[in-house]
């Protein structure tokens, strides 16, 4: 393997506390909640009532090459690849893509928004028509002519990635999933291709938008999702006795991460060093991790292997940590087998206590926020840690974050389907 | 980008296929030799969204139960795209007659996949957007989010689980017992072939010996053919449906949906050599290249993004366009795109454009999004196998710009290097190449 080294020159977000990662770090720091009752839609008598929602108008281009940028999904990605971009001094994008550039990207919406059909089943077949007993022959050979059929294009991102790749420049473009490990596999990935020599730059993130009349419903039915809806502001609870699932985020969050060189080379700021990664899976069971955490332990090692380090130079743990009894018991159990006894030494937090389950871009944000503080030396807490849970006996950093120097964090990622994904960010000595 | 050459080489020991000819790449490649289509009239209420017909995968739950380790496999909680990608995932792990046990070697097993989310009940998803549709007081449209408990409950839980994009990769590593490096790659027909390349990345890397990697495609859905129909991709409901399917034809209509999944068996050498594992092929080489479109919802302007993929493929493997005994193109079956990938292969190929085939899935089963990378690789390796090269189909009046040969005969061949070269319409092109190994 070769022994280049990967660096992180760029971070950009549009996200509920916002689209300045320097400000949204800030908050993020000072234990600031951002989960509130949802706005998008009236959700009296949902089963959850709490959402994390981008709630202003991201800065954001309209068009970018031949492609629109016309839903917020994609408002979010461009919005935040246009934030990275800049925040690495990497220009606009021009002339022929670049076969040394690549992009990264996770998507997630699925047949989220699914409510543009309705007004053309009503027109089709009445008013007073019961759904459940309309002909849907007639209604497929109807719908494609009407015009909000043109909906059915915002139900798989398909132009996300690419958009991305005609901002950079790129001549690569990947789109990949690993449920709400996404985020960091995309890191992780592009990573790989720096490190072996197939790329100098690469844009890496994750989009997705799952604050929906579907979605919402839907995994509370699952019963992953808080049902405290009369105090939403502390629904997010990671390692408290009192969880009771995660609250649904959206947004979208990018890194830029180049070769040392490259980087060098054009004079970037180096904000931290990508030192490692590593991925397992469970093969387990769909929903739940394994108990034992014997997977989740498993990438963390291979994480700081892969960075050459050892148990002990891991200095802070910015934890999974979604607020479900399963996962948090599960990755505290998890990091003890990672790390041994060290595990007790070190701070290890959620920054989903304060915004939630970013889902497919939870990974991105929380490796921002794990480079900002490399560079800003305050380890954020988990709030609304009120209750200690005997499964969870680390140093949660409940409710105030904690000034000191790390050196290299451990950021772990785990998703549905036992998708395993942990990366270590490192503090850049050149 | 290309694959790295600065290690061992990365094998092909099995390759497994679900597609309308049944299970496994032979029943694909015999059904081809036999000049067959298996693009047939849809039922309702399918057959009333344009084009009416597809090619559709006729295996069901029973054909789960014979793969492989399938005890723990619940069909009922997969999508079509995690059924199709369980059959040809159990079909690899038989063919390679790969071990699943929860071993040292399950951690060092993995699976890349490339897949959509759909769901199965769209049904559910338009009764619901009908249920929750309202009016306000000035007559406009408007969403009833008080009825969205009510209708809501018309799904069951697992509903929103199955619609997870990365299902056929969690599934496949629970059945295929992978605790190693486990993705689904998203959004694009070249994807099958991607997931392909970066799983001989992750094995050069030393995360993996052995990877399962390939592609589903479940477009004879609602939602996917709605979506053509919109954009006015589909073909024309009035041909016959085993004549709709026309790569690089100038009779060509539009896309015919089909579904399938393809998916092979990559191994270190020593791990295969360890094994005494049947050895089909080395995977030699693999090239992407991404070339935007020209125009919004058009195609790219310039063959570049066909010719530097293949051209990648080619290098990483040590061989020139010279070397290459057989292409196995995407061939979409709209004229716009075939035209584009078929200059991409004429500027490739060079003098030799006139006698390399060039064979297409798209005739016989139709358009299979993903999977159509992986199940054209198991068509290569299939006759590279048996020597046994199809004629092509429904490709009477080639595009001018095709150049290739037209021979509808089956004939017998020797294939050293195949080359796989998906072009798409997103712009975003792949290409592997497959060498005999001596």
């Amino acid at each position: 393997m070769s022994a280049r080294r990967v660096v992180v020159t760029g971070l950009g977000v549009v996200v509920p506390h916002g689209d300045d990662i320097d400000d949204v770090y800030r908050q993020i720091a000072a234990g600031t909640n951002i989960c509130d009752r949802i706005t998008k839609f009236d959700p009296t008598g949902f089963a959850c009532q709490i959402g994390s929602e981008v709630k202003y108008t991201p800065d954001a281009p309209t068009e970018v090459g031949p492609y629109s940028v016309h839903n917020a999904a994609l408002q979010y990605t461009a919005g935040a690849a246009q934030k990275a971009l800049a925040y690495a001094g990497l220009g606009p994008a021009s002339g022929e893509a670049s076969d040394r550039r690549a992009v990264v990207l996770s998507t997630g919406v699925g047949p989220a928004n699914i409510h543009f059909l309705g007004p053309i089943a009503r027109r089709l077949h009445g008013a007073d028509a019961d759904p459940y007993k309309s002909d849907l022959g007639s209604f497929y050979d109807y719908a494609p002519g009407e015009p909000e059929a043109e909906g059915m294009d915002d139900f798989h991102l398909d132009t996300a990635a690419p958009i991305c790749a005609v901002m950079l420049g790129a001549a690569h473009v990947y789109n990949t999933a690993s449920a709400c490990a996404s985020g960091s596999h995309t890191v992780a990935d592009a990573g790989a291709l720096i490190r072996r020599g197939e790329a100098d730059v690469v844009l890496a993130g994750g989009i997705c938008t799952p604050v929906t009349r579907v979605l919402v419903p839907g995994f509370a039915m699952l019963q992953a999702l808080s049902t405290r809806n009369d105090d939403p502001s502390r629904a997010s609870r990671p390692f408290d006795a009192g969880r009771d699932g995660f609250v649904m985020g959206e947004g979208a969050a990018m890194l830029v991460l180049e070769s040392e060189e490259h980087a060098k080379a054009r004079g970037a700021t180096i904000l931290a060093e990508l030192a490692g990664w590593g991925y397992s899976c469970d093969s387990y069971r769909l929903t739940d991790p394994q108990p034992d955490g014997v997977g989740m332990a498993l990438c963390m090692k291979r994480a700081i292997e892969s960075a050459g380090l050892g148990p002990e130079d891991i200095g802070h743990v910015n934890a999974h940590g979604t607020s479900t009894p399963l996962n948090d018991a599960a990755e505290t159990l998890a990091i003890k087998k990672a790390l041994g006894a060290h595990a007790y030494k070190i701070p290890v937090s959620s920054n989903k206590s304060m915004f939630g389950h970013l889902i497919h871009a939870a990974g991105a944000l929380e490796g921002c926020l794990s480079v900002k503080t490399l560079t800003e030396g305050i380890v954020p807490p988990t709030i609304n840690y009120e209750e200690a849970d005997p499964r969870c006996d680390l140093d949660y950093v409940p409710n105030v974050g904690r000034e000191m120097q790390v050196d290299a964090i451990l950021k772990n990622s785990f998703g549905f389907g036992g998708m395993n994904v942990s990366v270590v960010y490192r503090r850049y000595e050149g | 980008m290309t694959t790295s050459s600065n290690s061992e080489r990365i094998l092909v020991t099995g390759y497994g296929a679900a597609t309308p000819f049944g299970l496994g790449a032979e029943a694909l490649h015999q059904g081809m030799l036999a000049g067959e289509s298996r693009v047939e009239k849809l039922k309702e209420p399918l057959d009333q969204l344009r084009p009416g017909y597809g090619g559709v995968v006729a295996l069901g739950a029973r054909d789960i139960r014979k793969l492989p380790n399938s005890r723990d496999m619940r069909p009922g909680t997969m999508t079509r795209y995690t059924f199709l990608s369980t059959l040809a995932l159990g079909n690899a792990m038989a063919h390679g007659e790969v071990p699943f046990e929860d071993d040292e070697d399950a951690l060092r097993r993995g699976f890349y996949v490339a897949s959509y989310t759909n769901s199965d009940r769209f049904d559910k998803y338009v009764r619901f957007a009908h249920h929750v549709s309202g009016e306000d007081n000035s007559g406009a449209p408007t969403i009833l989010d008080s009825e969205v408990p009510t209708a809501i409950r018309k799904f069951s839980s697992f509903e929103f689980l199955k619609l997870m994009n990365n299902m056929p990769t969690a599934h496949g590593g629970i059945h295929a017992r992978c605790q190693g490096p486990c993705n689904t790659f998203l959004g694009t027909p070249s994807g099958g072939v991607q997931a392909i390349g970066r799983a001989v990345e992750v094995i050069r890397d030393g995360l993996a010996d052995t990877m399962y990697a390939g592609g589903v495609g479940a477009s004879v859905h609602p939602q996917m053919m709605m979506v053509r129909a919109t954009r006015e991709l589909n073909s024309d409901p009035s041909v016959e449906p085993t004549e709709a399917g026309r790569p690089f034809d100038s009779e060509a209509t539009g896309i015919v949906p089909g579904e399938g999944g393809g998916v092979l068996v990559l191994e270190r050498e020593s791990t295969a050599n360890g094994r005494g594992a049947t050895v089909y092929a080395e995977l030699a080489g693999y090239g992407e290249w991404f070339e935007a479109p020209a125009t919004p919802r058009g195609i790219a302007g310039s063959t570049a993004g066909t010719v530097r993929s293949a051209q990648k493929a080619l290098d990483a493997a040590g061989i020139t366009a010279h070397d290459i005994d057989l292409v196995v193109a995407h061939g979409e079956g709209r004229t716009d795109l075939d035209a584009l990938e078929a200059r991409g292969l004429a500027d490739l190929l060079g003098d030799r454009v006139s006698e390399v085939p060039v064979l297409s899935l798209t005739a016989h089963i139709g358009a299979t999004e993903a999977a159509v990378g992986p199940l054209s690789a198991g068509l290569a390796l299939e006759v590279m196998r048996t020597g046994k090269l199809p004629g092509v189909m429904n490709r009477g009046k080639p595009i001018s710009e095709f150049k290739g040969p037209t021979g509808t005969e089956s004939s017998d061949c020797v294939v050293r290097h195949a080359l796989v070269s998906i072009t798409t319409r997103e712009g975003i092109n792949a290409a592997i190449v497959l060498s005999a190994v001596s």
